[in-house]
């Protein structure tokens, strides 16, 4: 897309250098003003491909169920919070998910948050390296919204972490699903195409 | 309130701490006079959930001025969240007197603490929110829930637990002896069913803070004190809720304290005063509890010294060196202890303790020249060991000294050309004797002829042998090894020209120790010694000869050497020495550390082949070099498509001698057999004369023709008869028995015929069995075997026995067709004739080609008898009594 706006707006300046006859300028004008409007609207718009999405979505669901199951592991048998599994919003990987993905980015700052209280410092490069590979799904920057979190209780705390990663690593495991399933239908051969790179 | 008596305490006022579950008291005392001070008890009591429901009691002394505000805490199990607490209290002037007799003021009204708001339905609480304990602990938790709710189910770590109902809406549970789980806390919570309405708490549990342990305090530098300790564990919880214990150092002659920054290790700095004494206080310390150690010391007591410095080695010669060094100054009453160690090789060879204020001096001496040492020291507190402090090292080497040893020489001479070859041999001198590094070796020759003529050759240091062309064989020579010091005493052998006797090589065998090695002495007013030297045999002569100087009283010694290898033969030679220092040889001895099965078979080569024999020779073949003493050879011989049977064709020989006995022997026999083939129809006439087959007989054919059930063929196998008579026929009759109307049977004919009685003869039947007269009776009675006999028909000799073929066919018919059992005894007289059933000749032959008698008959190898009635038998002519026999047959006896 950034391609195709830059050859847009290169064409008038071509066209200045030859002086043209009448009725050719306006319509050089018009053009000239189309491409600025295509380019501006593609302009801001930037993502991975498909096949760097898919090997994101790749990482993010195998990470996100390590979360989750380390924090059993660290917390057996906590119970599940009232609710839990609307907090956390989920996304088609996509120019339109960019509000979603940034929700949960702002989810696992404050996990980040709370592990720092807690002294548990062992996940902590984990939950960056998460909150990196969701920004390098998101298509444009959206302002990252302020989460409250949990109450002062400390059991409140556990719950939100766990619920988190939980509700994240189900979210992962659809939208990979989802994904490979779109990636088939449209025939992409993500696997070959590396192959070929490595080549 | 009016009606309040004085002193009554009025206005309490409740709040609460849930962190610490504390109901704060506060109240003053009405009507206390001004600037008066009055001892006063106060009785609390404490109710829960309503008034009447007290859960304590108690007193409270204090001393009450006027206006002032009291203040009292209490601490509750149950956190107050939970339920409603009440409080209120009466006083009393305390005056000494029993309480009895004083008078108690009127009881305050109840204050009520409410520490949560009153409970939505559907609403579940757990408390405490916020709970620290320490391992081991008891806590009571307790859940309160709104009315709706009804089934409240509470886990610890996800186990449920069981609590007590304090009211319809509140149940608590007693956690004892609480343990550690994690640093996050345990977990507690309540779930409503079916609802699911959950809630609940994370119980912080610290381990134990434990006292410090190996509390410590040293000084280096007379500066700074250091002390240390071990932490034991840390007792820090996440969430801020407890952070690791602190430490703090007091010391109490200074009054100073410090905060330490790290939990093993703490510094003090030592205050220009010079303070000796130091009372120390370690005091660990968290949210739960303090603890402390303490020790008390000399400061002078605490020194653990910095290592030495400027440690060197200064005037280092042959066999002695200096050593300096300097340590931290602490003062003129301060002195140090050094411990200075001398190591060579690898080992401690000296070791001393020198005292030293600022620095010190150790001089070693009894060096062994060109030696590395290092000299090693450290110091500690004289006046009171407390550390050694680390040790400063320092290498060096001793210079070299002249070397102090003569030369261990040897030497072999020849004479080549007129000239007199020596090669000489010396053994390097050991690092104890060279003194340094040997540079080289002097080699003089002195002509003994012509003392003038003296000769002086060079050797470098790493030689250990030199040759020498000498014009003659009369010199003496000295050697000597130098170095960068000097030269050693000097070696002298002589050599004569004179080659001694001849001495014969004798083997020796290698004992356990090595090999042992004797010789007769001689005449000892001129042997000064004797050596034995040896070497591979067979090297050149520069070979790596070695020898071994024995004493002039000794006659024998073992040579033993970590170079001696099995499969090597090594020679020994003994020579006396004389005391003009010239060697005569005494003893030559050759043997093998070991013997070994030769490596490599000698190259044959043959010779003078004829047809008959042929010479193999190996002259090529060396003993010397073999890795065992050659005794002897093995040749062995078989034909090319053969396998040599092991220790079948073999034959030891000695060197050069063999075939020449087993060819002439194989043409021998060659020769014998073609003679006896030649010669076997002769042999065969004169051994064993062929002896007619009664299979073949022509009455088999008369037999068939009559079908006659009772006749059947003898199976001499199955007969043991005493003797045999074999009678001859005059030839006449032969040719009425070829005349016969019955031809004889043909031989597959008879061949069919004597198979089933082959295949049948163990079985039962009529079978007949001839002998003599007795035995014949008893035989045919016992159902014995027998056969009815078949003439050959080429053995004139056996035709004689039948008559006419008519006179046969009457016997058959008549007599002799009964059953022999039912011949009367003067009928049944019978002449055994004895029939050799030759494989050359009759049917026999016939057997072995048919393929349907395989099976070969058992009795087939002995002697076959013909038994015929008395009534057909004629009068024997004496003219042929010659070939009658009589033959003894025994049942083992085999015929070939």
């Amino acid at each position: 897309m950034p391609r195709a706006s830059a050859s847009a707006a290169r064409q008038p300046t071509d066209a200045r250098s030859a002086p043209l006859p009448g009725p050719a300028k306006p319509a050089l004008l018009l053009l000239c003003c189309v491409g600025t409007w295509l380019s501006a609207l593609a302009g801001p718009l930037r993502g991975p491909s498909l096949c760097d999405t898919k090997t994101i979505l790749d990482h993010l669901q195998f990470e996100a169920d390590n979360l989750t199951k380390h924090y059993e592991l660290q917390e057996p048998r906590l119970p599940r919070s009232e609710g839990e599994s609307h907090w956390l919003p989920c996304f088609t990987p996509g120019p339109q998910a960019a509000n979603n993905i940034s929700v949960i980015q702002a989810y696992f700052q404050k996990v980040k948050e709370l592990n720092v209280e807690l002294s548990h410092q062992t996940n902590q490069n984990q939950l960056d390296v998460i909150i990196k590979r969701l920004h390098d799904l998101r298509y444009e920057d959206s302002p990252e919204p302020s989460i409250s979190g949990p109450s002062d209780q400390y059991f409140k705390k556990k719950q939100f972490i766990q619920a988190v990663f939980r509700e994240f690593s189900k979210c992962m495991n659809t939208t990979y699903k989802a994904f490979e399933d779109k990636l088939k239908a449209e025939g992409k051969d993500c696997a070959r195409k590396r192959q070929r790179g490595l080549q | 309130m009016d009606k309040l008596s004085p002193l009554t305490p009025v206005s309490p006022r409740i709040s609460f701490k849930s962190s610490l579950q504390h109901l704060d008291l506060e109240w003053t005392v009405q009507n206390l006079p001004h600037h008066q001070e009055l001892k006063m008890i106060f009785l609390i009591e404490i109710s829960r959930i309503r008034t009447s429901n007290i859960i304590w009691v108690g007193n409270y002394s204090t001393t009450v001025k006027w206006n002032q505000v009291i203040h009292w805490s209490w601490k509750s199990e149950l956190p107050l969240e939970c339920a409603t607490h009440f409080v209120r209290i009466k006083s009393m002037v305390d005056n000494g007197m029993p309480p009895e007799l004083s008078s108690w003021s009127e009881w305050s009204s109840w204050e009520e603490v409410h520490a949560q708001n009153p409970l939505e339905p559907n609403a579940l609480f757990v408390f405490p929110k916020r709970k620290l304990v320490e391992e081991g602990a008891n806590v009571t938790i307790c859940s309160i829930f709104g009315s709706n709710l009804k089934d409240i189910f509470c886990y610890l770590e996800g186990e449920l637990i069981h609590g007590e109902q304090l009211d319809s809406h509140i149940l608590t549970f007693e956690l004892s002896n609480v343990p550690f789980v994690r640093v996050s806390g345990m977990n507690f919570y309540c779930v409503e069913k079916p609802t699911n309405i959950t809630d609940g708490i994370v119980l912080f549990v610290s381990k134990v803070l434990e006292e410090p342990k190996d509390f410590s305090c040293e000084t280096r530098d007379f500066k700074t004190l250091s002390c240390t300790w071990s932490p034991g564990v840390d007792t820090g919880l996440g969430w801020s809720m407890q952070p690791s214990q602190s430490y703090t150092l007091v010391e109490s002659v200074s009054r100073e304290r410090k905060h330490c920054e790290h939990k093993n290790v703490c510094n003090w700095k030592i205050t220009q005063e010079l303070q000796e004494i130091y009372n120390f206080t370690l005091i660990a310390e968290n949210h739960l509890r303090k603890r402390s150690v303490n020790i008390f010391f000399n400061l002078t007591h605490r020194v653990h010294p910095l290592a030495p410095y400027n440690v060197s080695l200064e005037s280092i010669e042959a066999t002695q060196a200096t050593l300096r060094w300097k340590v931290l100054y602490h003062g003129n009453r301060y002195s140090l202890l050094c411990q200075v160690e001398l190591e060579g090789e690898g080992k401690v060879i000296q070791q001393s303790n020198v005292s030293v204020k600022v620095s010190g001096e150790e001089i070693f001496s009894e060096l062994v020249p060109d030696t590395e040492y290092q000299a090693c020291i450290r110091c500690a507190g004289a006046g009171h060991f407390w550390k050694w402090s680390e040790w400063n090292c320092q290498k060096f080497s001793t210079s070299e000294a002249a070397p102090s040893e003569a030369l261990a020489v040897w030497s072999t001479v020849r004479e080549e050309n007129g000239s007199c070859i020596v090669n000489l041999f010396w053994k390097p001198l050991s690092k104890l004797h060279a003194k340094g590094k040997i540079l080289h070796y002097n080699i003089i020759t002195e002509n003994l002829d012509k003392p003038h003529r003296v000769k002086l050759y060079s050797a470098s240091g790493l030689a250990n042998d030199m040759k020498l062309t000498l014009d003659q064989c009369a010199y003496q020579i000295n050697v000597t090894a130098s170095n960068s010091a000097g030269q050693s005493p000097a070696s002298v052998i002589a050599i004569s020209g004179d080659s001694g006797k001849e001495v014969e090589e004798e083997r020796i065998q290698r004992t356990e120790d090595g090999f042992f090695v004797s010789w007769k002495p001689l005449s000892a007013d001129n042997i000064i010694g004797y050596v034995v030297g040896w070497c591979v045999r067979l090297q050149d002569p520069l070979c790596d000869l070695q020898w071994k100087n024995i004493g002039p009283n000794t006659t024998s010694t073992v040579i033993s050497s970590d170079a001696f290898r099995p499969g090597i033969r090594y020679d020994f030679r003994v020579y006396g020495i004389s005391t003009g220092r010239v060697a005569s040889l005494i003893e030559k001895r050759t043997g093998y550390y070991r013997e070994l099965t030769p490596s490599m078979n000698p190259r044959v080569t043959v010779k003078n082949l004829t047809s008959h024999s042929f010479v193999l020779s190996w002259t090529d073949y060396s003993t010397n070099d073999q890795s065992g003493f050659i005794q002897g050879y093995h040749v062995s011989l078989k034909s090319k498509n053969r396998q040599c049977q092991p220790g079948f064709e073999k034959a030891v020989c000695s060197a050069y001698t063999l075939v020449q006995i087993i060819l002439p022997m194989i043409f021998s026999v060659l020769l014998i057999i073609s003679v006896c083939y030649w010669k076997s129809q002769w042999v065969k006439e004169k051994c064993y004369p062929e002896i007619p087959d009664p299979n073949k007989s022509s009455i088999l054919s008369l037999i068939k023709s009559k079908e006659n059930p009772h006749l059947t063929i003898m199976n001499v196998k199955d007969c043991i008869p005493d003797a045999l008579e074999v009678i001859n026929k005059p030839e006449s009759t032969k040719a009425q028995v070829m005349g016969t109307e019955k031809p004889f049977l043909a031989e597959s004919e008879l061949t069919a015929y004597l198979y089933p009685l082959q295949k049948e003869h163990s079985g039962p039947g009529p079978w007949i069995c001839f002998e003599n007269f007795t035995y014949n009776q008893s035989a045919s009675d016992a159902g014995l075997c027998g056969h009815i006999p078949v003439p050959s028909k080429d053995l004139p000799w056996q035709q004689g026995l039948l008559t006419q073929p008519d006179n046969l066919l009457n016997v058959l018919e008549g007599n002799c067709e009964q059953p022999l059992r039912e011949i009367p005894a003067g009928e049944a007289s019978l002449n055994y004739v004895s029939q050799l059933a030759s494989p050359l000749y009759g049917d026999k032959d016939s057997f072995s080609n048919n393929p349907t008698t395989t099976m070969p008959e058992p009795c087939s190898d002995y002697k076959m008898q013909m038994a015929v009635p008395a009534c057909l038998a004629s009068p024997l002519p004496s003219k042929e009594s010659s070939l009658s026999s009589v033959v003894l047959l025994d049942q083992g006896e085999h015929y070939h």
